[in-house]
């Protein structure tokens, strides 16, 4: 009786403390360096302007963990446009019983969002949402994640990005960010005027910026290649105004979308 | 002289066992109602909020551990009451060795 009373206490005191054992190691595996790659600081030249970003900020109140990168983006010129990219991870999966959270994008200080995405569910445990800000001045953009109506494990988690107009961004000394995720951060500017056309560099010359036009794409309803679409913009008279969006990632500007004469062309998945 | 000890000794270990026993039903059914409310206020959540009503944030947290605290003290809970629970399933215990 008495040895089965001890073995019962020792499982019972095992029993008690796991929760708090498994709270300690999954802590423990958040923090452990490795478990996340580490968003890097880019620095490029975009139309002129150089842009600097730190890595992501986080807010975790509750259950779940909202994550915005770039946390600080630096830029040497009002107008620049930036993609902010936002992921929440769900602690439990998704679709939960309180299911009307959302993410939302506050009003910018000195700024304009020009474009926001719809929140998407890449994974039960992971929603993803992007937009683009074009910054003016030195402010901030706060981004909201509320939990569903009624859900016990938080309420908001809220995260501010801030971002500065600097003459000298290559001096702007970066603090290293703390950061729990994967991210690419890239820019986002509209390019308007005549364009020179080049062929064999499947590119485009717009105010002396060079942007790669490359796969298919779609242009009010029928589907090109990139080289009919190159070869219609070469034929332009050259007088014509032709606008483009055009993300900056690797290295190079690359066309997301074309406008001119009416024609809207957008790049397709290929 | 001899004889008197071990009795005395069996006497007061059954006196313990019959406490820890108390304490430990007590203890049981404590953590068991706590969980059972907590875990309705859990599965009533979202309808509760639809009427303004919110469930503390610390609702979940609680119902996780003491849960676990009613599983653990369930397993001394069994082991003190085994030979019962061996005669529900019609296990007879062992006839105990008579003390001269």
């Amino acid at each position: 009786m008495r040895a089965r009373i001890a073995i019962a206490t020792v499982l019972c005191v095992v029993i008690v403390l796991l929760p708090v054992i498994t709270n300690v190691l999954e802590n423990y595996v958040i923090s452990t360096p490795g478990q996340y790659t580490q968003p890097s600081t880019t620095t490029f030249i975009a139309g002129g302007g150089e842009v600097r970003f730190t890595g992501c900020s986080e807010s975790h109140e509750g259950a779940d963990t909202l994550i915005v990168c770039p946390s600080k983006i630096f830029s040497s010129k009002a107008g620049i446009v930036v993609r902010v990219n936002i992921t929440v991870k769900f602690k439990h999966a998704q679709p939960c019983p309180y299911s009307n959270w959302k993410i939302s994008v506050g009003m910018p200080s000195n700024a304009e969002i020009v474009n926001e995405s719809k929140t998407e569910l890449v994974d039960p445990y992971t929603a993803v949402k992007y937009f683009y800000i074009r910054i003016q001045g030195n402010g901030t953009v706060t981004v909201v994640y509320n939990y569903g109506s009624g859900c016990p494990y938080g309420t908001e988690e809220r995260v501010t990005v801030k971002y500065y107009v600097v003459e000298n961004v290559s001096s702007v000394t970066l603090e290293q960010s703390t950061s729990l995720t994967e991210s690419t951060t890239s820019a986002y500017n509209v390019f308007e005027g005549t364009p020179n056309v080049n062929l064999e560099s499947k590119s485009l010359q717009i105010n002396g910026a060079s942007i790669e036009v490359r796969g298919s794409w779609v242009c009010n309803g029928k589907e090109l290649k990139w080289r009919d679409v190159l070869t219609e913009l070469s034929q332009l008279p050259p007088t014509t105004k032709v606008v483009v969006e055009a993300v900056y990632e690797e290295g190079a500007w690359k066309a997301t979308k074309i406008e001119f004469n009416n024609t809207t062309c957008v790049r397709g998945e290929g | 002289m001899n004889l008197i000890i071990p009795r005395a000794l069996e006497v007061k270990v059954r006196m313990r066992i019959i406490v820890l026993r108390r304490i430990v039903s007590l203890l049981l059914f404590a953590l068991w109602v706590v969980t059972g409310i907590t875990g309705t206020l859990l599965l009533m959540g979202s309808l509760l909020a639809k009427v303004g009503i919110y469930v503390p944030t610390v609702i979940p947290d609680v119902h996780t551990y003491i849960g676990f605290g009613a599983f653990g003290i369930s397993v001394i809970h069994i082991a003190l009451n085994w030979d019962a629970l061996k005669s529900y399933i019609g296990i007879k215990p062992k006839p105990k060795a008579r003390k001269k």
